[in-house]
């Protein structure tokens, strides 16, 4: 027997000796592979349900970059297969770039760079943290990192918990090095590039969801499209704020994450980040205007993107960040403004809101398009669009400096109806929140909910109003109803009511309209607001102003005894809380000159003409253009009328004329042309005058040349006479 | 708010910001305004207000008084005497009170108040001679001015003295200007549109409109000089040098006719319209926008062509 032949059944004896180990073994290996799979696919699912919390209308914003649904479809139970078992390995953040399936990559986005910085800085494992342990009772996570738990089963992952941190409190600048060090990483700009996109877009929808359930903002329903909820436009700043309140809420403990020093660092980091509570909502406009995106073009905001090309941030937005931020920065509304001419023709336009202090011209920017803004008074001027329907329905966001280096924002969230109504501070409807009782409104809705919104307000009682369509400059794909005037109180539906804006409620109000208002509630004497009750009314209700009992008058409003006389006047419903207050103030009486314009020796205002006193002495005449040579009683005066293609010249001489001679007496026709005589001013003897000589001249010449005095009188000759022997005398004296 | 109710709140107020008018101006009803000229065409309704306000003499914008904003000129008379009989043109801020007690004063006079589009009604007194006027003027405690045509044109100055006005270097750069060149051919004066570039080319001399935001500004070249002054004063400048006639003035119907884009600098085109108190009519000549200002004597139509360097058609 060969050495072959004889090692032949020892190899099978050990086969079978080993197969049951190997069995073992195997099966070992096998379990966790499946229980980390299961894990994986709890995970999943968990994160799927805090996504949707995320983006639930009353649920925690996200950072934009923070992409988790794209990170969890990508794979990440596949990643986890091929980890090299339970050992924990130290991970380089570049390492676990170049490969996708590190688990680095679980978390993606900026949220993802940052930990993968943390990690190599760190240089502990972060795989090693895959149970979770007792933690002090205060300290447990939130109820929804509770449910994720209990969803992952017995072994809530890290990255799990670790994602849900990073959504709640990315971090800002406690971790801004190591960010911007990963960052720096070219490995790390490709996977934020590639990670960028819808789900960033979509992290911006979740900062501007509706806080809470009534599914409104100030003027209507939020538009039901999902469109409406995916970007940052729709967030007014109520609701940003409302939002962030919710952050708050959802906020993990301090420390209540898991046991581990990676978790709980990261935890901590967050805590650090986050801001006092005191700061304003604000600040979030503020934290996106500062960092204008390449890709932001203003058009289409609220549609989904492709993801951009573009450089990743240096530092994250989270909205955390925004509690921090100094509170100047201005949020402000874009009101929709329609305006009709005396042929029922309508002009839409935006009316972007203006607070007292800002400045009078701002440069705006929305999108790739530059605007300038020109103040009003409470509003800057109004903007016209050419597709003002697709504004109206995707909204529209400006942002500017202002001089004193505050960012503004202006906002309209778009939507598809829209309540209008006059309003004291601006002219034609304006947009408001909803149908008042009682008061006339234009409505705008989108064509296909037209059904819906008639049927609201049949139920609101409005009848008799009229439809405006394309024809009459309501854009495409709208439809616009003036006249709507409600009567019936509609209670909203339970939740989130899509028609809330076209149901009325039935408050009382006090309105004041016309007139001619001064200055806030102050109107002018002569020209009263007129009152006007306006909510349910089907109950008597008594209105006193200043103590006496209102009545109406023939155009519906209220009258007292000396609602419109000068002073401080109260409006109030007897046994309501409800009440207003305005002045009558009475116009000046005097009103002081002062010059506008300055010309030579006269000031201008208005028609007036202030004529200075060094030039008192200059009179007004009008002589004929034959005779344009004009002389004084005094040797010397002389004024050559300019000339003009008309039959009389008249204008300011700067002395009393003696005489009109022709332009040039020596050479005119002696048939026709005459001297006219304007006074009879004897002549005054000559005192130490220099330039009489053509004075003189003219004299002489006209008297060589024979003109007759066209009026001549016996006076009027021996004057003539005399001013001719004086001009002769000058003239010789003077050689 | 109609104009009326405008002018006795701009009265009331006295002074303000040009936002502040402009937020005024935003409740106006518009059911009166009709088109403007081609010249003011694409004007907004504030605009338009505002050139209507200052030339009836209402209201002074950015005077050196007021600043940048606006400010209210006191009521003033403004009488002008043609064929015996004298009329009064009630000018400046407008109260209601005050409106009454020269309407009560005026009633054995002819009052008139004659409404306008874009503007506030036009308040006219009619007397037999201007001594009238100006008592009356003096015991309702309001300014008068006599002759106010004649006296307000004799003092201004021609439009061939532009050693006054800056000189400024026209931009060199910028994306949003839209450069124009004023160009005159023949029977032909348009504005040309050219790039900055060339506007700036050396050598290159007229008038040129450079417009940012719907503001435009005027610079003349001439010689080595850039000079910036108002658009009218530039084209009439132009014109001058040019020997261009562009008055045509009527004696028979008394009427002055100019093309809209000709429309005379703010002061002289007040002289005009305070001859009637309307401001020009409004027509179309051949297809072009024309302005007519009525009731205006030969010695203020001759007046007008010497501020204007013209001689009239």
């Amino acid at each position: 027997m060969t050495k072959k032949n004889r090692m032949t059944p020892l190899f099978i004896l050990a086969a079978i000796v080993a197969a049951p180990v190997v069995f073992w073994f195997v099966r070992r290996r096998a379990k966790p592979r499946a229980v980390k799979e299961n894990t994986e696919a709890a995970s999943a699912t968990t994160s799927s349900g805090e996504v949707e919390l995320e983006t639930s209308p009353s649920e925690v914003p996200r950072p934009p970059e923070s992409s988790v649904l794209v990170a969890e479809e990508e794979g990440a139970p596949a990643k986890l297969e091929e980890l090299p078992s339970e050992t924990p390995q130290p991970v380089d953040a570049a390492q676990s770039l170049d490969k996708p399936e590190s688990n680095i990559s679980l978390i993606q986005g900026d949220a993802a760079i940052l930990d993968a910085a943390h990690v190599e800085n760190n240089n502990s494992s972060v795989i090693e943290i895959t149970e979770p342990s007792v933690m002090p009772e205060d300290d447990r996570p939130t109820e929804h990192q509770a449910a994720a738990a209990a969803v992952a089963g017995a072994e809530p992952e890290t990255s799990q918990v670790y994602t849900t941190t990073v959504v709640l409190f990315p971090a800002d600048n406690v971790r801004a090095d190591e960010t911007e060090e990963a960052l720096a990483r070219p490995e790390v700009k490709q996977s934020a590039e590639l990670q960028a996109g819808p789900a960033g877009v979509q992290s911006e929808a979740d900062i501007c969801e509706e806080p809470d359930g009534a599914g409104t903002e100030e003027n209507g329903p939020i538009a039901p499209s999902p469109q409406v909820s995916d970007d940052v436009p729709f967030l007014s700043p109520a609701e940003t704020f409302a939002g962030h309140q919710e952050t708050i809420a959802h906020d993990p403990p301090a420390s209540g994450e898991p046991e581990t020093q990676h978790v709980a660092a990261y935890t901590a980091m967050a805590l650090t980040v986050s801001p006092p509570p005191e700061a304003g909502f604000a600040q979030v406009l503020s934290s996106e205007i500062g960092e204008p995106s390449e890709g932001d073009t203003g058009e289409g905001q609220h549609l989904y993107r492709p993801p951009p090309q573009r450089a990743p941030r240096q530092t994250p937005r989270p909205v955390t960040q925004s509690l921090s931020r100094s509170t100047s920065d201005l949020a402000l509304d874009i009101r929709v403004q329609v305006r009709f001419d005396r042929f029922g023709f309508c002009e839409i336009r935006l009316l972007p809101e203006r607070m007292a202090e800002m400045d009078n011209e701002v440069e705006v920017k929305t999108g790739g398009t530059e605007l300038h803004l020109v103040a009003q008074e409470e509003w800057y001027q109004d903007l016209t669009f050419e597709n003002i329907g697709d504004r109206l329905r995707r909204g529209l966001e400006l942002k500017g400096l202002l001089a004193d280096h505050r960012r503004a924002r202006w906002l309209l969230t778009g939507r598809d109806i829209y309540i209008l109504a006059n309003q004291q501070r601006a002219s034609g409807f304006v947009s408001t929140t909803r149908l008042v009782l009682g008061r006339s409104h234009v409505v705008l809705c989108a064509a296909e909910l037209l059904p819906q919104v008639e049927a609201a307000l049949k139920d609101a009682g409005c009848q008799g109003y009229t439809k405006l369509d394309q024809a009459h400059g309501i854009p495409s794909g709208w439809i616009g109803l003036r006249g709507v005037t409600p009567s019936i109180a509609v209670p909203l539906e339970p939740g989130i009511d899509a028609f809330y804006a076209v149901k009325p409620a039935p408050d009382i109000e006090i309105e004041f309209e016309g007139g001619v208002c001064l200055r806030n509630s102050i109107w002018l004497a002569g020209f009263p607001p007129r009152i006007k009750l306006l909510g349910d009314i089907s109950a008597p209700v008594k209105v006193l102003i200043d103590g006496k009992e209102a009545v109406a008058a023939g155009d519906g409003s209220l009258v007292g005894d000396g609602y419109d006389q000068p002073g401080q006047h109260l409006v109030y419903c007897e046994g309501l809380s409800c009440s207003r207050s305005y002045s009558i103030e009475d116009p000046p009486d005097v009103w002081e000159e002062w010059p506008a314009y300055h010309f030579g020796q006269a000031e201008i205002c208005g028609p007036r003409v202030h004529i200075l006193p060094q030039a008192a002495g200059w009179r007004i005449l009008s002589v004929p253009m034959s005779n344009p040579l004009l002389l004084g009683a005094e040797p010397g005066q002389i004024f050559r009328c300019s000339p003009r293609s008309v039959k009389n010249w008249k204008g300011f001489v700067p002395f009393d004329v003696v005489w009109a001679l022709p332009a040039h007496p020596y050479i005119c026709d002696k048939k026709t042309a005459r001297i006219i005589q304007f006074a009879q001013t004897p002549l005054v003897l000559p005192g130490p005058k220099k330039h009489v000589l053509g004075w003189c001249a003219a004299i002489l010449e006209a008297s060589a040349k024979g003109l007759q005095i066209e009026n001549a009188s016996s006076d009027g000759t021996v004057l003539w006479k005399e001013y001719k022997k004086a001009a002769r005398n000058l003239r010789r004296a003077a050689r | 708010m109609t104009p009326n109710e405008l002018l006795l709140w701009l009265s009331a107020r006295k002074a303000g910001s040009w936002s502040q008018f402009r937020g005024a101006v935003a409740h106006l009803d518009l059911a009166s305004s009709t088109p403007e000229p081609e010249e003011d065409a694409g004007q907004h309704l504030h605009q338009r207000v505002r050139f209507n306000l200052e030339r009836l003499g209402h209201i002074e914008f950015g005077a050196e008084e007021s600043g940048e904003g606006w400010r209210v000129v006191p009521p003033t008379l403004a009488l002008f005497h043609y064929d015996g009989r004298a009329t009064g043109i009630l000018c400046g801020a407008r109260a209601l009170p005050l409106l009454e007690r020269i309407e009560r004063a005026a009633n054995e006079l002819a009052f008139e108040r004659v409404p306008h589009p874009d503007c506030p009604d036009v308040l006219r007194i009619h007397a037999p001679n201007s001594q009238i006027l100006i008592d009356l003027a003096q015991q309702e405690g309001i300014s008068c001015q006599a002759d106010t045509p004649t006296v307000l044109l004799s003092h201004l100055p021609s439009v061939d003295s532009i050693k006054g006005w800056n000189r400024a270097p026209m931009p060199v750069a910028g994306n949003d200007w839209d450069v124009e060149q004023f160009v005159v051919e023949r029977k032909t004066m348009k504005w040309r549109t050219i790039t900055l570039q060339e506007a700036n080319a050396p050598g290159v001399q007229g008038l040129f409109r450079i417009t940012r935001f719907q503001r435009p500004q005027y610079f003349l070249r001439e010689g080595r000089e850039t000079i910036k002054l108002p658009g009218p004063v530039a084209k009439y400048y132009t014109l001058f040098r040019l020997r261009r006639r562009v008055l045509k003035y009527d004696r028979k119907e008394r009427s002055l006719t100019l093309l809209a884009i000709f429309r005379p600098p703010l002061l002289t085109e007040r002289g005009l319209i305070l001859c009637s108190g309307f401001p020009p009519s409004v027509s179309n000549v051949r297809g072009r926008p024309t302005l007519t200002y009525r009731d205006i004597p030969e010695e203020v139509a001759g007046m007008t062509a010497e501020v204007l360097k013209q001689d009239l058609i």
